[in-house]
């Protein structure tokens, strides 16, 4: 059923090509391009005639290999009728070349095809030959050197986007280098490998190879495919079982299919090495630009075709039995010689073709036509645009170049501004960091400041604090002397013995003065021989003391002490009632006689004494009252002179006389 | 003097213990009468160098001296009561009282309370050895031996 339908679908399309011929014809002639023409319309005849076998030996169901071949050479060769269009309307040289074969090759190639056993060899069998194994394919992309668009080259932009995670090195089955491999351990279950391919490819064919020694080879896998990823649907593709070979083996898929990603899973493998590699993987098809730009000009041909398909089968079967008969006879015949006589017969298919053409297209024909003349119309349209726009463009170009180098320019001077920037921040960053280590410092001597102003303050406190007591103490000396003006002079002389300065506050003068004065209020002083009025005092005090002990002496009748009491000197007086005894013995024997003869005629109690101190002497006048009062008589008057020695006071003169009445008071 | 002595006065000591007296019991300290008199006693009259116990018992030994103050010079007989409460009065305090009586007295100005103080002193310090008096008032004897020879030499007289 489907190759009937490609049958039809064929016998439809020979008039379409001619009718494409026939235009390409007059555009040529038109443009006066027909110089090559020539030739190219011996391929193109070729290829019809070529065409035409297909469609008549494709009823044949039988001949299925030919068929293959048939559909692969009309493929090529209409490939061929696209690149001359593409390259001589355009005018430009496409990238994009589709290799015209000759047809003697092709020839060969049918013949090829139609050996079932060649075919299966050819699939096994390792091509190295590329070319002669892609004539096989139905739609090919072939780079501009003939050889296959492997759209699972790394180069092109494929990539290996999954696999399964004990592979190793699964992009190297990507790139070039066939030392590079992708390795897995045989044991692992499932193995696999997920590529992206370029584009969107109708896959037509895959090519897998292991190089690599001392590794198992890869045995049976299957493909899937998907047009999205990440995905869970994944449309089987065909599964395969590779020969056990260290050689490149094509895969042709049962049936091409619409793929960017394609996951190929590694199912079993030969041998019993530890790991199972895969150096290559190449994936051959048309992709959907090709696809396109074939449709474009594939389009003119099919498109008016389709609505008339009804119409044009009728025709077929019922208004053109003459014209089929006739076809069909010479194209029995055909099949018959073809391998031989494929040349000699083109004229002769060529005019039957047009013969039959011209019956059931005529209608068709001008709208084609127009169709046509409207695409034409606007390519050209298209290219004086384009050419405009081209001059434009080239006009633009200095204008542009100047702009570029002004913008060049500036580039550079932002460049050196930059540098500039650069270098300001450096110094500054250098700034910087000199006055954070400035700030340290001065923070450090601020601290240290800080420091000292508050041992400052500390100490201005405790010079205030002892001020305080100081002030105080000041108050002590005042109500010292105070309290020192209270006590007795004994009791000061303990005081001064007590510390310094306790000896200064109670040694103070006008205490000892104020004392002096206290003690002995009926003296007169007289202080300016003696070292302040302690001194003074003290001599007064101790020659007083002295004094008094004379009558002492006197109650006790001691000669003794008499005799001590006396300076063991000759310059002694003792003046008694107008008799003077001179000298140490004299006075001695008198004082003797006195004391034991009791004739002493005063009383002890003194009164009135008058003190004359000196630092080495003291002179002591006083009054006292003798035993018995005569008439007319007053109280004795006793003068006593002191002098120093060794620190002790020495009786040295003694006077007492009777004064008068009037006299003593 | 006490008809005048409804006016109240607040003493406050350093430690903060205010104590309220008559104008009469405050004009006893001359401090206080000097400030009474220049108007500055509206407020508490702040006394930094003397302690709230102090104050109490100068201001006791105050009001005992108005209330029983001699009516005049010739009160022998108040004279000599007085005299013997003061007497009973100082019995109470150690000389460390005594001591910080003398400074506040003397810092009040009240002279009455001061001489009493002095002589509290003096008779306590009367007839003390050297060595006593060192101990009373805490003091160390630093005379060098030469010191002391001649201290002694100076101060025999008297004690003989």
């Amino acid at each position: 059923m489907i190759n009937t339908r490609t049958g039809g679908f064929f016998e439809r399309s020979i008039s379409f090509v001619f009718l494409l011929w026939c235009f390409i014809f007059l555009v040529y002639s038109k443009l006066g391009l027909s110089h090559n023409s020539g030739d190219r319309i011996d391929n193109y005849t070729d290829g019809s005639v070529s065409k035409i076998l297909n469609s008549t030996s494709s009823r044949d169901s039988s001949v299925l290999p030919q068929a293959t071949g048939k559909e692969n050479n009309y493929c090529l060769l209409r490939n061929g009728q696209l690149q001359d269009v593409y390259e001589h309307v355009l005018g430009n040289n496409a990238l994009l070349i589709c290799k015209i074969l000759l047809p003697e090759r092709r020839i060969s190639k049918s013949l090829e095809a139609r050996d079932p056993r060649y075919e299966d060899k050819a699939l096994k069998v390792n091509g190295s030959g590329v070319p002669s194994q892609l004539v096989n394919a139905t739609h090919y992309r072939l780079e501009p050197d003939g050889t296959g668009y492997n759209y699972a080259s790394a180069m092109k932009g494929a990539k290996v986007v999954d696999h399964n995670k004990e592979a190793k090195g699964a992009s190297n089955v990507l790139g070039k280098d066939h030392d590079k491999y992708l390795r897995n351990p045989c044991s692992v279950s499932n193995k696999y490998v997920v590529i992206e391919l370029a584009e969107e490819t109708l896959v037509d064919t895959v090519r897998i190879a292991n190089f690599e020694h001392y590794s198992s080879n890869l045995k049976e896998f299957s493909l899937s495919g998907s047009l999205s990823y990440p995905t869970e649907i994944w449309t089987h593709a065909g599964s395969f079982v590779a020969a056990n070979v260290k050689q490149i083996q094509t895969f042709r898929l049962s049936e091409p299919k619409w793929l960017r990603y394609l996951k190929l899973n590694l199912t079993s493998h030969y041998g019993s090495e530890f790991y199972c590699t895969l150096s290559v993987v190449e994936v051959f098809g048309i992709d959907a630009l090709e696809q396109m730009l074939e449709d474009l000009f594939v389009a003119p041909e099919t498109l008016p075709s389709k609505p008339a398909m009804l119409e044009l089968n009728q025709e077929v079967k019922t208004v053109d039995e003459k014209q089929d008969r006739e076809v069909k006879k010479n194209g029995t015949d055909e099949i018959g010689k073809e391998s031989e006589a494929l040349k000699k017969k083109d004229d002769g298919v060529k005019t039957i073709n047009s013969i039959g053409d011209k019956k059931y297209e005529v209608r068709e024909k001008h709208n084609v036509w127009k169709v046509l003349m409207q695409k034409v119309k606007s390519i050209e349209m298209n290219l004086s645009v384009l050419e405009d726009s081209v001059k434009e463009m080239n006009k633009k170009q200095p204008e542009v170049s100047l702009e570029m180098n002004r913008t060049l320019m500036l580039v550079e001077k932002s460049k050196v501004e930059i540098r500039e920037i650069t270098e300001w921040k450096g110094e500054m960053e250098k700034e910087l960091r000199d006055l954070e280590l400035w700030k340290i410092l001065v923070v450090s001597r601020v601290e240290s400041l800080a420091r000292g102003n508050n041992a400052l303050r500390l100490d201005v406190e405790k010079i205030e604090r002892k001020q305080a007591n100081l002030e105080s103490k000041e108050m002590v000396p005042d109500i010292m002397t105070q309290v020192l003006s209270l006590l007795d002079s004994s009791s000061l002389c303990s005081l001064s013995m007590t510390c310094p300065v306790m000896r200064k506050a109670a040694n103070d003068d006008s205490l000892w003065k104020f004392l002096y004065h206290q003690d002995f209020t009926e003296l007169r002083a007289c202080v300016t021989q003696f070292n302040g009025w302690k001194a003074y005092y003290a001599a007064t005090k101790t020659s007083l003391n002295v004094n008094s002990e004379f009558f002492n002496i006197i109650m006790e009748k001691s000669h003794r002490r008499m005799a001590r009491y006396w300076l063991k000197s000759e310059h002694v007086t003792f003046h008694e009632s107008g008799q003077l005894y001179t000298g140490r013995t004299a006075v001695m024997e008198r004082l003797k006689y006195l004391l034991d003869s009791e004739e002493i005629k005063f009383d002890c109690d003194i009164f009135d004494v008058q003190v004359r101190v000196e630092p080495n002497w003291a002179w002591i006048t006083m009054f006292t009252y003798p035993w018995v009062l005569s008439e007319g008589e007053g109280p004795m008057r006793i003068t006593n002179v002191f002098e120093l020695h060794n620190n002790r006071w020495f009786l040295v003169h003694h006077r007492c006389w009777r004064t008068c009445q009037s006299t003593g008071g | 003097m006490a008809s005048s002595s409804t006016n109240k006065f607040v003493l406050k000591s350093n430690d903060d213990v205010s104590f309220e007296v008559t104008e009469a019991v405050a004009r006893e300290f001359q401090v206080i009468a000097h400030i009474i008199d220049d108007d500055c006693a509206k407020k508490a009259i702040p006394l930094s160098n003397v302690t709230g116990e102090i104050l109490s018992k100068m201001i006791e030994y105050g009001k005992k001296h108005i209330e029983e103050a001699p009516v005049d010079e010739e009160d022998e007989e108040g004279k000599k009561k007085l005299q013997i409460w003061d007497e009973e009065f100082m019995k109470q305090f150690n000389m460390e009282i005594v001591f910080q009586l003398i400074l506040a007295s003397n810092y009040l100005n009240n002279k009455g309370l001061l001489d009493l103080t002095c002589c509290t002193v003096a008779d306590h310090i009367k007839d003390m050895t050297p060595d006593e008096v060192r101990t009373l008032f805490n003091v160390k004897n630093d005379y060098t031996t030469e010191e002391e020879e001649e201290i002694r030499k100076e101060n025999s007289w008297a004690f003989e």
